[in-house]
C-alpha cells in the first residue's frame, strides 16, 4: 500500500529491481491477452507496411488496364482497382500514411496538450485562466477552415498535414490533463513533494503526469482513430493525400462506391482499418489497466 | 468503422422500406409531373448573357425561350417567340414576327425591343460575357463588343416595330437559326427587370433571384436554394402553356457522381447527369433500360496554359499529347463508348473531318521532350491537372497522370474544384493544364473552333494565333462548303500543331433516365426542351 510508485521514486536508488512504475506495468500488461494480441497485431501490421512494398512485385502507382478491377487471385492477392493498380500494394502505402498521419498527429497532440495542461492546471490562478482562455479561443476557430487556411498558406504537404492535425487535436487533451492534474495536486503526496520543497519541473514531470496517465492513454488511444479519420476527410476535400498516392481512409471511401460490383474493394482495406482501431482500443485498455496505480492497488 | 455503420444503416434502410410501403420521391412527382433532374453543380448564375455551362443552359432553357426554338427529336429550328421569320435573299437579312400572345412572366408583352436592349446588354464591353462571341456574326457586333464602336445604333439589329425584329448580319450564317434556337445568349432577358436590381451592364446583378426572375419560357423560378434545389413551376403567362404537361421542374445539384446514382437508386431523382464509370458495366447487363448512352457532339479535352513557362515549348505540348493512349482511356476508364480524339473537331461534324491527326506515339513523344531539353522528365516541374470534383474526372486524371510518369517520366499532380471556383480559376488562368469539355452549340465545325479565336471567351489558354483567327473570320464569310471546310481544315491543323490542348475523347452521354420520363429523344446535343417532356407511369 505504501508503494505507491511516486514515493519509491522520490527515495531514489532502492536496489530492488522490478520496483519501477515501468516493470510493474510490463508485467501487469502481460497478463492481459487482448492488450498483448492488440499490440502484437499492431507490430504485424507496422511491419507488413513497412516491409511489404519492397517485396511486392508492383509499385502503388502502376496500372495495368488488362487487369481492371479484378477479384482477389494468387497474381493479385487483394485484386485490383478500377486503374488496374494491385491492390495489396496499395494497401501497404495507404498504411503507411494512415498510421504515419496517426502516430505523428497523436504525438504532437501528446506531447502539446499534456505539458500544456499540467502547466495550468499546477501553477493555476492567472497563469491557468490565461492559458484556458487561449485553448478556448482556438477551439472556437473552425477546425477544417483551419486546416484549410495551413494548406492555402504553407501548400499542400503531407508533413505539414501530420504536423497541421496534432496542432489543432491538442486541445482536449490539454483540458483533460488539466483537469487531472487539479484534483491531483490536492493530494498528500503531491503536498509532500511540495513540502520537500521539489522543484516545480520535476513534481509535474515525475509525480502529476505519471499519476495522470491513465486517462492521457484512454484519450490517444481515441485520438489516432479520430485523426484517422480527419485525413480521410481532408484527402477527400483535396487538402491530404493526392492521387496516385492514397491512404486507407481515401481507399475505403472509393471502395464504399462500388461495393456492390467491386466488394473487395471496400472490404480489404476496411478490414485493415478495422483491425488496426480495435487492435490500438485493445492495447490502450490494457495500457490503461496496467499504467493506473490507483486501480492496481485492489 | 465508417462502413460498418454504412452498412448497419443501408440494412436498416432496406427493412425499413421493405415493410411499410413509403412512396418514393419519384413516384410522388411522376402523380404531380414533377421531374427531378440531377444537375451536377450549383449553376454560376442564371442569368444567360454571364453563364458558360451546360448545366446553366438546362435550367435556363426552362425558364427562357428563343425566337426560334428546338424541335424535340431532331432539334432543327422551329418556330419560338417568333412564329415566323423571312430571310432575304442575299441570306443576310433576318426578320422576325414575334407571337401576339408572347408574354414576359409578368404579363409584360415580348415585344422586338427587348430583344434589341438584350443584344445590347450582351455585346457591351463593361459586362464581360465570355460568350458573347456568339453574337458576332450579327454586324458591328464584334468591333461593339470590343470597344471600338460605342454607338448601339450601329449594332446589325433593330425593331421595326413592336412585333417585328431585323437582323442584319455581317455575311450570309448557315447555322443562325440552330445558334439561335439553341443558344442562352441569343436569348432575351426582361431590361426593366435587370435595371431594378442594379447595372444592367456589370456583372453581378441580383435579378436572378427567385420572386425576382422575369422569364418568357414555359416555367418560372419558384425557390432556388444553395446546393439544395432549384424549383422551376409552369408559367401561366407562357404563350403555349396549354402545350406545356410538366407542372415542374426541381434541379438538384449533387456534385458526387456516386451519390447522385445512389439517389437514383433511392427514388430521389428521374435523370441523372452522369453514372460513375465502375457501374455502367453493372447497369448495362442487370438494368439496361435504365442507362442511356446517347450521341453526343462534343469533346472531352485538358485546356494548356500557354503562359505556363514549362509548357512554352511546343514540343513539350505535343510530347503530352502523343504520350496518351487515348484507345486504353476510353476503354479501361470511361468505358461509355467514347471515341478516342485525335483533333478538336469530333469527325463528320456536318460533313467535315479533320485531315490533321494527332497520334499515340511513346517513341516520339520521348524523343520530343529530350530535345526540348528534358529527357525522361528532367527539369520539367510536375504538370499541375485542373478539374472540377468528380470521382470520373479524377480516375481519368489518375490514368492520364500514370501515363506521362511511365511513358516520358513526367510527373504530374492533381487539384480539383467546385464548379463556380474551377471556371473562376480558368478564366483567371491559374493553372496549368486544365480539364474541359466542349459540346456543340450548333451541329458545326464553327462551333467547336471558334472557341480558340483569340478573343473568345471560351478559350482560356492564352493562345493567341492571328492566322487562326483570320482563317475562321474568312469561313465564317465564306458561302462555299468545300471552300468553307478547307479553311476549317487549315485552321484546325494549325490548331493541333500548336496544341493549345490535349484532346482526350469524343463525348457519348452517359446517363441514367427513369422509365416515366416520355417524350425524351436522343440527340446529338443533348437538349429535351421541357416544354414536350412529361411523366407516365410506365405500363405494368
Amino acid at each position: 500500500m505504501t508503494q505507491s510508485p511516486p514515493i519509491t521514486n522520490a527515495a531514489t536508488t532502492t536496489a530492488e529491481p522490478g520496483a519501477s512504475l515501468w516493470h510493474d506495468a510490463w508485467l501487469r500488461l502481460r497478463k492481459n491477452r487482448l492488450a498483448i494480441f492488440g499490440g502484437a497485431a499492431l507490430i504485424v501490421i507496422s511491419l507488413f507496411c513497412l516491409i511489404g512494398p519492397a517485396c511486392s512485385p508492383y509499385t502503388y502507382e502502376q496500372q495495368d488496364f488488362s487487369q481492371y478491377a479484378k477479384a482477389p487471385s494468387t497474381q493479385h492477392w487483394f485484386g485490383t482497382d478500377k486503374l488496374g493498380r494491385d491492390q495489396m500494394t496499395r494497401i501497404m502505402h495507404g498504411g503507411r500514411i494512415s498510421l504515419g498521419v496517426g502516430i505523428c498527429a497523436t504525438l504532437v497532440s501528446l506531447t502539446i496538450g499534456v505539458l500544456y495542461g499540467a502547466l495550468a492546471g499546477f501553477i493555476g490562478g492567472k497563469t491557468d485562466a490565461t492559458l484556458m482562455r487561449i485553448v478556448d479561443i482556438l477551439y472556437a476557430l473552425p477546425f477544417t477552415v483551419f486546416v484549410i487556411l495551413l494548406m492555402v498558406v504553407f501548400g499542400r504537404n503531407i508533413v505539414l498535414l501530420f504536423a497541421a492535425i496534432g496542432a489543432v487535436e491538442w486541445l482536449t487533451m490539454a483540458r483533460i490533463v488539466r483537469g487531472q492534474i487539479l484534483t491531483l495536486k490536492k493530494q498528500e503526496f503531491i503536498e509532500a513533494a511540495i513540502a520537500l520543497g521539489l522543484r516545480k519541473r520535476r513534481i509535474i514531470l515525475r509525480h502529476l503526469i505519471p499519476n495522470a496517465l491513465g486517462p492521457i492513454i484512454v484519450y490517444t488511444t481515441l485520438t489516432i482513430p479520430a485523426v484517422m479519420l480527419l485525413e480521410a476527410f481532408l484527402s477527400f476535400l483535396g487538402l491530404g493525400v493526392q492521387p496516385p498516392m492514397s491512404s486507407w481512409g481515401t481507399m475505403i471511401k472509393d471502395g464504399a462506391e462500388l461495393m456492390e460490383e467491386f466488394p473487395w474493394l471496400l472490404v480489404i482495406p476496411a478490414a485493415f482499418f478495422s483491425l488496426t482501431l480495435f487492435s490500438l482500443n485493445f492495447l490502450g485498455d490494457g495500457l490503461r489497466d496496467a499504467l493506473d496505480v490507483r486501480t492496481s492497488k485492489d | 468503422m465508417k462502413p460498418l455503420s454504412l452498412l448497419l444503416i443501408l440494412t436498416t434502410l432496406a427493412l425499413v422500406s421493405g415493410c411499410g410501403k413509403r412512396e418514393m420521391r419519384a413516384d410522388a412527382a411522376i402523380r404531380e409531373q414533377i421531374l427531378l433532374f440531377g444537375s451536377k453543380s450549383e449553376p454560376q448564375d442564371l442569368d444567360p448573357h454571364v453563364v458558360q455551362g451546360v448545366g446553366e443552359h438546362n435550367i435556363i432553357s426552362a425558364l427562357m425561350e428563343g425566337l426560334v426554338a428546338e424541335d424535340p427529336k431532331t432539334l432543327n429550328p422551329v418556330p419560338g417567340l417568333a412564329e415566323r421569320w423571312e430571310i432575304s435573299p442575299d441570306g443576310k437579312v433576318y426578320t422576325f414576327h414575334i407571337r401576339a400572345n408572347a408574354r414576359w412572366s409578368n404579363g409584360d408583352p415580348v415585344t422586338a425591343d427587348d430583344f434589341v436592349k438584350s443584344y445590347r446588354r450582351i455585346l457591351t464591353p463593361s459586362l464581360g460575357s465570355l460568350y458573347s462571341y456568339m453574337l458576332h456574326p450579327m454586324k458591328n457586333a464584334k468591333a461593339f463588343n470590343e470597344g471600338k464602336i460605342t454607338d448601339p445604333a450601329q449594332l446589325g439589329v433593330k425593331s421595326i416595330d413592336a412585333r417585328t425584329l431585323e437582323l442584319t448580319l455581317e455575311c450570309p450564317t448557315s447555322y443562325l437559326l440552330h445558334a439561335m434556337a439553341s443558344h442562352y445568349t441569343w436569348w432575351a432577358v426582361h431590361m426593366a427587370t435587370v435595371e431594378k436590381h442594379g447595372d444592367p451592364y456589370k456583372p453581378g446583378n441580383k435579378w436572378t433571384r427567385p420572386g425576382s426572375y422575369v422569364g418568357n419560357g414555359p416555367f418560372v423560378l419558384t425557390a432556388w436554394v444553395p446546393n439544395s434545389v432549384i424549383s422551376v413551376r409552369r408559367n401561366s403567362n407562357y404563350w403555349d402553356a396549354a402545350a406545356v404537361r410538366l407542372n415542374g421542374v426541381d434541379f438538384l445539384p449533387i456534385e458526387s457522381v456516386d451519390s447522385e446514382e445512389r439517389s437514383f437508386r433511392a427514388g430521389q431523382l428521374h435523370r441523372t447527369e452522369e453514372v460513375p464509370n465502375g457501374k455502367i458495366d453493372a447497369y448495362r447487363k442487370d438494368n439496361p433500360q435504365l442507362l442511356r448512352i446517347d450521341d453526343y457532339l462534343g469533346n472531352y479535352y485538358y485546356r494548356l496554359n500557354m503562359t505556363n513557362s514549362a509548357l512554352k515549348d511546343k514540343r513539350v505540348r505535343l510530347a503530352l499529347n502523343q504520350a496518351l493512349d487515348r484507345q486504353a482511356i476510353v476503354d479501361t476508364v470511361t468505358r461509355g463508348g467514347q471515341k478516342p480524339a485525335f483533333s478538336f473537331t469530333p469527325p463528320e461534324t456536318a460533313g467535315y473531318t479533320s485531315r490533321a491527326q494527332l497520334k499515340f506515339d511513346i517513341e516520339g513523344a520521348k524523343k520530343l521532350l529530350a530535345d526540348a531539353g528534358h529527357p525522361d522528365g528532367k527539369g520539367l516541374p510536375p504538370i499541375e491537372i485542373h478539374y472540377n470534383t468528380s470521382e470520373n474526372h479524377r480516375a481519368i486524371a489518375e490514368a492520364i497522370q500514370q501515363m506521362w510518369k511511365k511513358n516520358l517520366g513526367v510527373d504530374a499532380t492533381l487539384r480539383n474544384e467546385e464548379w463556380k471556383v474551377y471556371l473562376d480559376t480558368q478564366s483567371g488562368g491559374t493553372y496549368m493544364t486544365s480539364r474541359a469539355g466542349w459540346i456543340a452549340d450548333y451541329p458545326d465545325p464553327n462551333a467547336f473552333l471558334e472557341t480558340f479565336l483569340s478573343y473568345s471567351g471560351n478559350n482560356r489558354t492564352g493562345w493567341n494565333n492571328p492566322e487562326f483567327d483570320r482563317l475562321i473570320q474568312a469561313a465564317s464569310c465564306e458561302n462555299d462548303v468545300n471552300k468553307r471546310h478547307e479553311l476549317f481544315q487549315q485552321a484546325e491543323a494549325l490548331l493541333l500543331d500548336e496544341l493549345p490542348l490535349i484532346p482526350i475523347y469524343f463525348y457519348t452521354r452517359v446517363y441514367l433516365l427513369h422509365p416515366a420520363v416520355k417524350n425524351w429523344h436522343a440527340n446529338y446535343q443533348d437538349h429535351h426542351p421541357f416544354k414536350h417532356v412529361y411523366l407516365e407511369v410506365p405500363a405494368k
